[in-house]
């Protein structure tokens, strides 16, 4: 693939398997600057890819360059990227502040204590600074390691699901100190599991299932695939043929399979159409409803819709 | 490498292992001081040399090494903490050396200066003999430190080989056959003391000349302190 002149990350054809099972399956990407969002379900490929993207592991196939540099092999390209891994695991004899030390001593910050001092109070933990690790709740665990990441003032930050284990006042902390860490003009790449989580976060994102680059764009057009796709919803009552006959020629049902003596299997692109008419059409037929199921809600199901194109 | 080196002491020191690491260390002298204040049939020198031996050669020292030298990267495998140093601009050996060194610290300077201290009890003060003792035991200490470091970093079954490398290997294997003489730490811990001070060991079979085993010794740690580099700048860091 051709990189453009200023991307920061460039993933070309890269495949990571472990033993025979795939993990990451030919993803070809690049990261500009601004905040760039790779989503998918767990077990999607992210952590592998964003570690490839760090250096942690070596690709089975393809090339990673940061900063038109390979990484792995080249220590020297860490003085420009902040990397928070996905496990929450810390030094827990450490104090918070200690944390941060090690981290600029390592990255030999030149003004060592104006930049603790700055990555803490970035994150808001000036208070907690000398308590132990171990003493922390999850949440500050991960604005410290946001701390300890950024205090080498890096142009790139990968971030592995930054705002999990945070309660929701300090998710939206982190993100909008996510969101001035990018317009300072840094590559922030982040993942996430959770679509409503990138929103107002991401200028862009890759979408991953099953190891392979699924989608790709902003919010609106991956929430626009997310509409556009058939819901599948179960209807049990006490006549299904009636109701199947009753709801075949309304302008939301795609189709109606019977499925058993009493229910309905109904696939549907307009849930919300179908949720008004659905009691209407049962109530004219005289049919009662003892059950209303979505069958394909859950976030995998979508995921796999926008990978494959078919939901379950 | 200072940073890393006071975080791998803290890591190995603030451990539960340290107290039992602590009684080890504390055998010898014991040992001696039960012999300074009661009746026994053997000769001062004897007793030294049975101490060092089969107490401490055999069974302290590498032992003590084994759990803090498997533990200074072991540890950050375990709780995935590794990549915090993997993931800064620092030359894989600037890693490395400091861990070992973190290891040598914290295990064989407490084992050389108990050891120093039991010969010296046992001698009645006599500093030639625990100054030999103190000084092969480190070198002996060096290299288990870079074995057991490897160990550490290269297999997640380190205790268990470290264990079969020093009560099969070391113990058994090398009581009986003369070529694996050359390949025992413990050999080159013991022929040290005795080149420094040759009424240390002297009824002992030992093969080795000080010089050999110093050789030996230093091939064993340029040699697997490479080998721990190397594994570190080709692995994938959990």
């Amino acid at each position: 693939m051709s990189a453009t002149a200023e991307a920061t990350i460039v993933v070309d054809g890269v495949s990571k398997w472990f033993s025979g099972v795939v993990a990451v399956s030919d993803v070809s990407l690049v990261v500009e600057p601004g905040v760039t969002a790779l989503l998918g379900p767990n077990g999607a490929g992210k952590t592998t890819l964003l570690r490839a993207i760090g250096g942690l592991t070596q690709p089975s196939q393809g090339r990673v360059t940061v900063f038109g540099e390979t990484v792995r092999r080249n220590p020297g390209v860490y003085r420009r990227i902040g990397y928070m891994p996905e496990h929450e695991s810390v030094y827990d004899f450490l104090t918070g502040r200690g944390f941060v030390e090690l981290a600029a001593r390592l990255q030999k910050v030149e003004d060592l204590d104006g930049a603790v001092r700055r990555a803490i109070e970035t994150v808001d933990l000036v208070e907690h600074q000398n308590r132990r690790l171990g003493g922390y709740s999850r949440g500050m665990r991960q604005r410290m390691r946001l701390a300890a990441t950024l205090v080498h003032d890096p142009p790139l930050l990968v971030l592995d699901e930054p705002l999990s284990g945070t309660d929701p006042a300090q998710r939206l902390h982190l993100r909008d100190v996510i969101r001035a860490l990018a317009a300072e003009g840094r590559t922030i790449l982040v993942s996430s599991h959770i679509l409503e989580e990138v929103d107002e976060l991401a200028d862009r994102i890759h979408l991953m299932v099953s190891g392979k680059l699924a989608a790709s764009g902003d919010y609106r057009a991956i929430r626009q695939k997310l509409d556009d796709r058939p819901f599948h919803v179960r209807v049990d009552c006490a006549d299904p043929r009636a109701l199947a006959a009753g709801l075949v020629g309304l302008e939301a049902v795609e189709s109606v399979e019977i499925a058993g003596t009493v229910g309905l299997r109904v696939m549907s692109r307009d849930v919300s159409s179908l949720q008004r008419s659905l009691p209407a059409v049962a109530r004219e037929l005289g049919v009662r409803l003892t059950r209303v199921e979505p069958l394909d809600d859950s976030l995998e199901s979508v995921f796999e819709y926008l990978a494959t194109g078919s939901g379950r | 490498m200072t940073a890393i080196f006071g975080l791998t002491v803290r890591q190995l020191a603030g451990s539960r292992r340290l107290w039992l690491v602590l009684g080890l260390v504390a055998l010898p002298v014991l040992a001696a001081l039960v012999f300074r204040t009661g009746e026994s049939t053997t000769t001062s020198a004897r007793f030294a040399d049975n101490v060092t031996r089969t107490l401490i050669g055999s069974a302290i020292l590498p032992l003590v090494m084994l759990l803090f030298a498997t533990s200074a990267f072991g540890n950050e495998l375990v709780d995935r903490t590794l990549g915090y140093l993997a993931l800064k601009p620092i030359a894989r050996w600037r890693i490395v050396l400091p861990k070992l060194a973190a290891a040598f610290v914290v295990g064989g300077l407490p084992v050389a200066a108990s050891g120093s201290v039991a010969v010296a009890l046992v001698d009645g003060g006599a500093l030639g003999g625990a100054l030999a003792t103190g000084a092969g035991l480190l070198v002996g200490a060096a290299a288990y430190a870079a074995l057991f470091t490897w160990a550490g970093l290269a297999t997640r079954h380190a205790l268990l080989m470290g264990l079969v490398y020093v009560f099969v290997w070391e113990a058994t294997l090398a009581a009986y056959l003369d070529g694996v003489r050359f390949l025992s730490i413990r050999r080159y811990t013991l022929a040290v003391i005795h080149g420094l001070d040759g009424a240390r060991l002297a009824t002992i079979d030992n093969p080795l000349s000080a010089g050999v085993a110093l050789v030996a010794a230093a091939i064993v740690v340029v040699g697997f302190t490479a080998l721990t580099v190397r594994k570190l700048v080709r692995m994938d860091v959990p």
